[in-house]
C-alpha cells in the first residue's frame, strides 16, 4: 500500500499541562499544536497567513527549578556528609540525581512563555518553554511567516509600531488593551 | 491597520518600534522584563468585511441554491451546487457550501477540521503496559488492549502520520497477557 507522505515537521521542544504534553508541527500553510494525554489528541491550528504576533517572556518557572533541585541536593549532601558506612554511598547517589537535575535545567537555560497571536486569539505555545529554543523556532519560522504574508521593509515594521503607538489609542507607559493576553501563572 | 499598539507581554505597556523584530531578547523599558515580539505583516492588516451575496435582478441568471433571490457567483467544489458570495466559504483554496463542509466535519472527511481524535493504538498500549503494576487487572485488560489494537487497524490515527508499531506492541503484549492467565488456568485445573 503507498504511504501518504506525512505534511507534518516535528518542531522542537516538548510542552506539559495537567496530564498531557504538547508538541507543536509545521505544515506548508500553518502551525498545529497537538495535545495529548495517550488516548485522545486535541488539535489547534494557526495558519501562517493569519500569524500577527509571537511574542516571548522570560519567565522565573527555570529559577524556580534550580531552588527547588539546589535546594534538595543540598540536603542530601547534608545527609550524606554526616552518613557512615556504605549507607553513604546511597546519600551520595540521590544527591548526584539531585544535581544533575538542577545541572540539566541550568543547561537548558532560562525559561519562558512563548505566545502565538492571530486576529481572533492569542494562545500560548507550551512546547517552546525555554528561551534558547524558542528563539531558534521563531527564526525557522519568520521567514516562513514572511513568505505566506509578504515580507515588509524592517524600518517599516517599527515606523508602524511607532506611528500606531503615538497615536490617540496608545500612551507609552500607560497600560493598554492588550494585543497579548498576560499568562496565566 | 491594527488600532491597537503592540504591548508587551509582561505588563502591557506598549513597546516602542524599535524593540520589536530584533531577534533577540530586550528588555521592556516600562517593567524591564525580558522579552521578544516579533510581528509580522498581518498585524497591520485591517479586518475585512463579510461578503453579503447580490441581489439577482435580471432573468436567466442563476440564482443560490440556498439563497433564491441571490446571484451565484461559484458552485460548490463538493456537491456542485450553485452559490452566493455569502454561502460559497472557502476552505483552503476549495470552495464549499456550509452543508458540505458540516458534512465533512461530521464525517471526518476534511482532516483540516478535525480537532480532536481517539489514538486508539495509544490507548491500545498504555491499557496493555499500565495494569502490569497492578497485574491482577490484566485479566480484563489483556483482551481489551487485544480488542483497541485490532480496532485501532480500522481507524485513523493520529493526524501527524506515525507507525503501527504501538498497535503490534499492545496486541503482543495483550496475547502474552491473555496466554499467561489461560496457562495459570490450566495449571490450576490440574492441581
Amino acid at each position: 500500500m503507498a504511504s501518504t507522505p506525512n505534511p507534518y515537521r516535528r518542531l522542537p521542544g516538548t510542552g506539559t499541562g495537567v496530564l498531557e504534553y504538547v508538541k507543536l508541527y509545521l505544515a506548508a500553510d500553518h502551525l498545529l499544536q497537538v495535545s495529548s494525554n495517550g488516548f485522545m489528541e486535541t488539535y489547534r491550528r494557526f495558519y501562517l497567513r493569519d500569524v500577527q504576533a509571537i511574542s516571548v517572556r522570560e519567565s522565573m518557572h527555570g529559577k524556580v527549578w534550580n531552588g527547588i533541585w539546589g535546594f534538595i541536593a543540598f540536603l542530601f549532601t547534608i545527609v550524606a556528609l554526616q552518613t557512615t558506612g556504605p549507607a553513604t554511598f546511597v546519600w551520595w547517589g540521590i544527591t548526584g540525581i539531585f544535581i544533575f537535575l538542577l545541572t540539566l535545567n541550568v543547561a537548558r537555560g532560562p525559561t519562558c512563555v512563548c505566545q502565538v497571536q492571530t486576529a481572533v486569539q492569542t494562545r500560548p505555545l507550551p512546547s517552546l518553554n525555554r528561551v534558547r529554543r524558542a528563539g531558534k523556532v521563531i527564526a525557522q519560522l519568520k521567514p516562513l511567516i514572511e513568505a505566506a504574508q509578504g515580507a515588509m521593509p524592517a524600518g517599516e515594521v517599527a515606523r508602524r509600531i511607532d506611528e500606531t503607538r503615538r497615536g490617540p489609542a496608545a500612551d507609552s507607559m500607560t497600560p493598554i488593551e492588550s494585543t497579548f493576553t498576560p499568562p496565566v501563572v | 491597520m491594527s488600532s491597537v499598539a503592540v504591548a508587551c507581554p509582561s505588563c502591557q505597556s506598549s513597546l516602542p518600534g524599535a524593540l520589536c523584530n530584533t531577534g533577540a531578547i530586550a528588555h521592556c523599558p516600562a517593567c524591564d522584563n525580558r522579552i521578544q515580539a516579533e510581528i509580522f505583516p498581518a498585524f497591520f492588516k485591517p479586518s475585512s468585511a463579510g461578503r453579503t451575496g447580490e441581489t439577482l435582478l435580471e432573468e436567466g441568471v442563476s440564482s443560490c441554491f440556498y439563497h433564491e433571490q441571490k446571484k451565484a457567483v461559484v458552485h460548490c467544489d463538493a456537491c456542485g451546487r450553485f452559490l452566493c458570495a455569502l454561502c460559497d466559504l472557502d476552505f483552503n483554496g476549495r470552495h464549499l457550501c456550509p452543508v458540505c463542509l458540516q458534512a465533512g466535519r461530521k464525517k471526518g472527511g476534511l482532516p483540516e477540521l478535525e480537532n480532536r481524535r481517539t489514538i486508539y493504538d495509544s490507548a491500545a498500549l498504555w491499557t496493555a503496559v499500565l495494569p502490569i503494576l497492578f497485574w491482577p487487572f490484566t485479566l480484563v485488560t489483556g483482551p481489551l488492549a487485544i480488542f483497541l489494537a485490532v480496532f485501532s487497524f480500522f481507524h485513523p490515527s493520529s493526524l501527524i502520520s506515525r507507525t503501527r508499531i504501538r498497535a503490534w506492541l499492545a496486541l503482543a503484549i495483550g496475547l502474552l497477557q491473555v496466554g499467561g492467565w489461560i496457562a495459570l488456568f490450566i495449571i490450576a485445573l490440574r492441581h
